[in-house]
């Protein structure tokens, strides 16, 4: 059975700029995060995957078929760009039932599935106002409708937090995990923004300069190594200070002390420092690498980072 | 068998099932469904359907305006057979099937100019294209299917005068089922005539509607192309004498639309002075270009 996405030596060079240089890899049924700075060429794998634009050399597939070539394999993908692009002088529903009927869905279907689908994604009471008066996260909500109206096998999203509040951002992902985990749909999330990834994905693909420098399971990440979490009432200072005496590496991080890369031997160590010290014990609870400190001191990545501060 | 003669309680209370997301499992008709679709939603473009009463207001107005001639056609043909008594002694020069389109020109063209706009200009004004595209549907398709929904709406707005006339004619003949019956060429004349005509004008409207997004540029421009290659047409006529002044006139293109249309009425030469193939070969370049521009604009859309 062929894959999901799968994309064999795909180059795309728009002159002297390479956009891709010969990525392979292969997307599976589920949430899979393609995770980049800008330039790094996500926007341009995901046209590539949807046949708007042709490769340089290699090939995209979808479930084995390449969408350039046939185009009605499109009724079965989904797509929210990163940019505007609704109609102002439309209502919602009348816009989605009409997406619904260019992706192949009968009149009727159309309608009803349009409805059903402004329900997911919170917007029955506001079907029936024009498009243009809805705000931004109103807007990013009927972009992600008009990828599901169709029910597709896969959606593809581009920067679906582009834009939004602290608050509308995490809707936008905890409707991006309902897609994935209870409609069943797999999703594409293509973000340069590390936070999104490691909540909402199962996979990731990294880019880098239209290379892909890092691929694998979010968990397989985020469990290969632990931390340690230690957090104490009193003797912070000297707990630290007996931490270094033991040749054991820590930073605090807020209320917290982290230690890395601690082995038995270490926990020992930790538990008798905390003892000679004696700083009183809060809480001491291993806690999981997010993507932000695995991908910490690799170069290409930091713009992500500061994607994720802001 | 006993029956149950108590009243049934009402029941008080009910319950909402949420039934969750729900997978399609009916069949999808790709992309004829999105020809469909786009075609649709270009005939009610045309007409405003679905907009707000503003946006009704020019599409109706401007159909009026094209139907207006024929009313006043019907009401003179009507006053003459009121006090003439008839029309048999009655010059009708200048109020048959065959002058309609003479008559209508202007109110025909500013249909196709501030109406054929509407198929292009918000699609690209509002970026929905990039939809369209991820969709089983490539430009050309997209344009094919604006193309002919416009093409639908004015064929339609062209033969419901036509309609109009040949009716009021036929009422007020003394024997109106002999009339129809005599004159029954006219309608697949009328037909062909309005249909050619719409189709030139829903090319140049739309190919002129391909390179912006703000419809009052292209309803202006429309126009304008419309007037200009009227003018330079007359123009170089008049100055070239001979055979190339006659060739020159070919880029009158309203003027090359109303002697095809005359010769379809006519099914002769009427007067003109190069053959009518040329008038129609004219005619049937300028939609072949049309549709070399719009495919020339959106041969990369999708990207």
């Amino acid at each position: 059975m062929p894959a999901l996405l799968e994309a064999e030596q795909l180059k795309k060079h728009y002159g002297s700029v390479r956009a891709l240089d010969g990525v392979s890899f292969v997307v599976e049924p589920g949430i899979t995060g393609l995770l980049g700075a800008n330039g790094a060429g996500k926007s341009t794998a995901l046209k590539l995957f949807l046949g708007l634009i042709g490769p340089t050399a290699g090939r995209a597939l979808f479930e084995g078929v390449d969408v350039s070539v046939q185009p009605a394999a499109r009724q079965r993908i989904g797509y929210m760009p990163e940019h505007d692009c609704l109609p102002r002088n439309m209502d919602a529903i009348e816009f989605l039932s009409y997406m619904g009927q260019l992706s192949g869905l009968p009149s009727h279907d159309a309608r009803v599935r349009a409805a059903d689908t402004l329900r997911h994604v919170g917007l029955e009471e506001e079907r029936y106002r024009p498009l243009g008066d809805y705000s931004t996260g109103m807007k990013q909500r009927v972009k992600l409708a008009q990828a599901l109206v169709h029910d597709p096998a896969l959606v593809l999203l581009d920067e679906p937090t582009a834009g939004l509040d602290p608050m509308g951002r995490q809707q936008m992902l905890e409707l991006v995990e309902h897609t994935g985990r209870e409609f069943g749909i797999s999703v594409v999330l293509s973000s340069h923004l590390m936070g999104d990834v490691e909540r909402t994905c199962d996979r990731v693909i990294v880019l880098d300069a239209g290379n892909v420098s890092q691929e694998g399971s979010v968990a397989g990440f985020t469990t290969e190594t632990t931390l340690l979490a230690i957090q104490v009432t009193e003797g912070a200072e000297p707990f630290l200070a007996e931490l270094g005496r033991r040749g054991i590496q820590s930073r605090v991080e807020g209320e917290t002390i982290v230690v890395e890369n601690i082995d038995d031997a270490g926990f020992n160590s930790i538990r008798d420092a905390i003892v000679t010290s004696g700083a009183l014990l809060y809480s001491m609870a291993p806690r999981q690498h997010s993507l932000t400190e695995l991908f910490r001191d690799d170069p290409a990545l930091q713009s992500l980072r500061e994607g994720d501060d802001a | 068998m006993t029956i149950d003669t108590q009243p049934r309680q009402r029941s008080t209370e009910g319950e909402v099932y949420d039934l969750g997301y729900q997978r399609f499992e009916g069949e999808r008709s790709g992309p004829p469904q999105a020809l469909r679709a786009i075609w649709r939603d270009s005939i009610r473009a045309s007409l405003g359907l679905g907009r707000s009463l503003s946006s009704k207001l020019l599409p109706l107005g401007l159909i009026v305006l094209v139907l207006l001639p024929a009313v006043f056609v019907i009401v003179i043909l009507g006053f003459f057979n009121s006090f003439t008594g008839g029309l048999d002694d009655v010059d009708l020069e200048g109020f048959s099937n065959r002058e309609y389109f003479q008559l209508a020109l202007v109110p025909l063209m500013l249909y196709a100019s501030m109406i054929g706009p509407e198929m292009f200009c918000p699609d690209r004004r509002s970026n929905v294209l990039v939809l369209y595209f991820t969709r089983p549907l490539t430009p050309m398709n997209y344009v094919a299917a604006r193309w002919f929904g416009f093409l639908t709406v004015s064929t339609l707005v062209l033969w419901s005068p036509q309609l109009l006339l040949f009716a009021t004619h036929a009422v007020i003949a003394d024997s109106p089922a002999d009339w129809a019956r005599d004159n029954l060429e006219i309608i697949p004349q009328a037909a062909l005539s309005g249909l050619i005509l719409a189709a030139m004008l829903t090319s140049v409207a739309l190919a002129v509607s391909s390179f912006t997004d703000r419809r009052p540029y292209a309803a202006g421009a429309t126009l304008g192309l419309l007037v200009l290659f009227s003018v330079v047409g007359e123009v170089l006529a008049e100055l070239v004498s001979g055979s190339t002044g006659d060739y020159l006139e070919l880029i009158d293109l309203l003027q090359a639309v109303v002697n095809v249309n005359n010769w379809i009425f006519d099914d002769v030469q009427s007067g003109t002075p190069l053959s009518s193939w040329f008038y129609l070969a004219d005619v049937v370049a300028v939609i072949a270009i049309g549709w070399v521009v719009m495919w020339w604009r959106y041969r990369g859309a999708a990207e």
